[in-house]
């Protein structure tokens, strides 16, 4: 969806100003009061749908957040303003720090390993036949179609410990050490098996967004690259960087907020193997401090940091983004 | 102590009642504190929601249920709608906590207490002994209390056990052992025989995170995970007792288990298929599974419960399973005791030991487990047992997944029982404690 709505700005150089011209200028001054309404009229449906939708919930979690809210006070209706209890509780605790910290690093690698295999997949698919593209293409809606659970069992299968693909080809290729090796035992290990499942899940739709952008781009402007002698790694740099920015701007954007609340992943590998209270994300924290830990109160006031966290990404990507357009 | 003195208080009263007629009528006949458990008259009207999980019982044993509550309430249509155990936790808090709140809920045993403290589920207390509390097994019953008060009742329960392979006894010339000692020796001599670790033949399979395997070790040499002292729990993972059974499980599993040390326990039944196991802990419904999939494999299944320290008494299995509960909001509580009395009662609990495989929740309904080795061995296991912590902070210490780090530390070498229990101890200690 977000690729339609940012592909007129990235079709090269003459796309901006002519979109902007073909905007009819919204009319101003003269007319009757009913006119100035309508557009406000038009836009209350869905208005109402987002407040009713995504601003009850956030202001309710909000709500929850500031209240002593464990699961008997839910029931028995005695939620009570609590002085940021559950804020400075989170707050100093020595083990919330260390799940964000943890999240941090783990959302940075998923984006850029994102990013960087969807740009090298987005030129592959430039590069080839119709024939074998169509086929890698409908390969990448499959993954993408795969539901999450699915795909991290069939990972989770492929690196198991006893029966996986992936030790029994390790120790075939004659690396016996990997006979029997559990990959969810160290923490490292298990995130990393994790965040393999999330970017291959995430991969397809970058690189099907930034191959086609890619597709938008001039190839006479490669062209004359080539005929200055330019390498096609110079000319990736200053061609098809620049051109593509806006687009993994907004894909980088999207990458950090979907990688910053991965809980179906870790969840389910924590079950199969590994050390849970090392391997747990953000997310799962909180899921694990509201719903078993009955403590609805915490669970909210972890859910608003993280909610600050992304919006504190999201500004800086947006700003940048603006700027890409712009210049 | 408390509430021994308020029992008293009510027994008087009830005495009381029933000398005076004058009160007696005040009070309807009613000798309960709470008069919408008192027992509804036959012509009683309405319509009674039940929700049990999904593969508790055979359809037979809810009809049967059904068919004698119909002929006591013929007026009352009864819902039975089966749930599935994956997210029944938060199904169960948000429906409770509604207007249109199930009458009769089943829980897994070890949530009972966070759902009583919760205020979702009605105390049960004066209706308890007409509900056969007398009769249920011993290592069932506290599941469901909190408090002195009465919450849940035991509705069946299921143990770990010991599978063994037959022929590899037979080779080795062992026998089942009776002593925790004798399992080492036997599992010593199944290397002997039958191939150590390295040759890929496991004579003890246990996996890193099987917990519910583990707690016996503790309990046979008398650990435990916390004891209640006055108000506070105290954590005794630490203790020496509950370090000499940990200590002896990692001596089991570093000699003669292949096991992932942070791996399940869910492929168990599997892997002792493959004929390379000697022994392994699973569930009880296991044994059946394995020669239910697999016929002729079907002659080399054994199965033992877990020996104690001693010969004269098993180690203490863990005693995981469900209880029936009346949520506080339930619009017909009283009709809600009279059908959980009748699935509770001796003879449908003969019957769902017999079609349903499962433990019943009185010793009286082990005859349904008769001709079934497998399942006698489980009864077996199931008289000497012990519990978690019932405390509603509970689901905390399983959610944290505190015993299953600090075992997988263990096995995997990367913590001492020392420092790994210590560890687990503080945190349980903090987590029950709130």
């Amino acid at each position: 969806m977000s690729t339609q709505v940012m592909m007129p700005a990235t079709t090269g150089s003459p796309a901006p100003p002519q979109a902007r011209g073909t905007i009819p200028a919204p009319p101003r001054g003269g007319r009757g009061k009913g006119s100035r309404t309508l557009p406000y009229l038009l836009l209350l449906p869905a208005a109402v749908l987002l407040a009713v939708v995504l601003g009850y919930p956030i202001v309710r979690l909000v709500g929850l957040s500031l209240n002593r809210a464990k699961l008997r006070d839910l029931v028995k209706g005695t939620e009570s303003w609590n002085n940021f209890a559950n804020y400075t509780a989170i707050l100093s605790d020595a083990t919330f720090w260390a799940v964000l910290g943890r999240t941090i690093v783990f959302a940075a690698a998923c984006v850029v390993a994102t990013m960087v295999l969807g740009m090298m997949l987005a030129l592959l698919l430039a590069k080839l036949g119709r024939v074998v593209r169509l086929i890698l293409s409908i390969s990448l809606l499959m993954a993408w179609s795969t539901p999450q659970v699915t795909a991290t069992q069939v990972w989770q299968w492929l690196f198991d410990t006893r029966y996986g693909l992936v030790n029994w080809a390790l120790v075939r290729a004659g690396l016996t050490g990997f006979d029997n090796h559990s990959w969810l035992a160290a923490p490292a290990s298990l995130l990393t098996v994790a965040g393999a499942a999330v970017v291959w899940g995430a991969l397809p739709f970058v690189a099907l967004t930034l191959y086609a952008g890619r597709t938008q781009i001039d190839e006479s402007l490669y062209e004359a690259a080539g005929m200055d002698g330019a390498t096609p790694w110079q000319a990736f740099r200053s061609i098809t960087v620049p051109m593509l920015a806006p687009i993994i701007t907004m894909l980088a954007a999207l990458s950090t907020i979907w990688d910053f609340r991965v809980f179906t992943q870790v969840y389910l590998l924590q079950q199969a193997g590994g050390i849970t209270s090392e391997t747990n994300l953000i997310s799962i924290h909180a899921y694990r401090t509201s719903f078993s830990g009955n403590d609805f109160g915490s669970g909210a006031a972890i859910s608003v940091v993280m909610v600050l966290v992304l919006a504190g990404f999201s500004i800086f990507y947006v700003r940048r983004m603006l700027k890409e357009v712009q210049s | 102590m408390e509430g021994i003195t308020l029992m008293h208080i009510r027994r008087m009263m009830i005495a009381a009642a029933a000398t005076s007629s004058l009160l007696l009528s005040a009070c309807g006949g009613g000798a309960a504190a709470d008069p919408e458990l008192a027992t509804p008259s036959a012509d009683a009207e309405g319509a009674l929601t039940v929700w049990l999980m999904d593969g508790s019982q055979p359809e037979t044993v809810v009809e049967a249920v059904n068919a004698q509550f119909k002929e006591k309430y013929p007026n009352v249509d009864v819902t039975v709608e089966l749930q599935q155990w994956a997210g029944v936790q938060d199904k169960l808090t948000t429906s409770m906590n509604s207007s249109s709140a199930p009458d009769v809920v089943e829980i897994g045993n070890s949530l009972t207490a966070k759902f009583a403290d919760a205020g979702l589920l009605s105390d049960l207390s004066d209706v308890s002994d007409d509900l056969g509390a007398d009769r249920w097994l011993p290592g069932l019953a506290p599941s469901g209390e909190l408090d002195g008060e009465r919450y849940g009742v035991p509705y069946y329960g299921g143990v770990r056990v010991v599978m063994y392979n037959k022929d590899h006894f037979k080779e080795a010339g062992v026998e089942v052992p009776t002593t925790l000692d004798e399992l080492e020796q036997v599992a010593a001599k199944l290397a002997e025989t039958k191939g150590d670790k390295a040759s890929g033949y496991s004579p003890f399979y246990f996996p890193g995170k099987f917990w519910y395997g583990a707690l016996p070790f503790i309990w046979a040499e008398g650990g435990d995970i916390a004891v209640k002292d006055g108000d506070e729990w105290k954590g005794s993972l630490d203790s020496t007792e509950s370090r000499a059974g940990l200590t002896r499980l990692k001596n089991l599993v570093d000699t003669y288990s292949t096991a992932p040390t942070d791996g399940n326990e869910v492929t168990n039944w599997e892997v002792f298929q493959e004929d390379n196991v000697g022994m392994v802990m699973d569930s009880w419904w296991a044994p059946g599974a394995v020669v239910g999939a697999n016929e002729a494999f079907a002659d080399k299944v054994g199965v033992f419960p877990l020996p104690g320290v001693q010969a004269d008494k098993t180690a203490p299995a863990f005693f995981g399973g469900s209880d029936l509960a009346v949520p506080e909001k339930s619009d017909s509580r009283g009709l809600a005791v009279e059908w959980v009395k009748i699935l509770t009662s001796t003879d449908i609990q003969t019957q769902l030991a017999k079609e349903g495989g499962v433990i019943p929740n009185t010793e009286a309904a082990f005859t349904g487990h008769e001709g079934n080795d497998f399942l006698l061995a489980a009864d077996e296991a199931a008289k000497v047992s012990a519990f978690t912590p019932v405390s509603p902070m509970w689901g905390n210490v399983e959610a944290d997944s505190v015993l299953p780090d600090m075992l997988v530390k263990i096995f995997s070498g990367s913590s001492s029982v020392d420092d790994a229990t210590a560890e687990a101890n503080t945190k349980v200690a903090e987590i029950l404690n709130g």
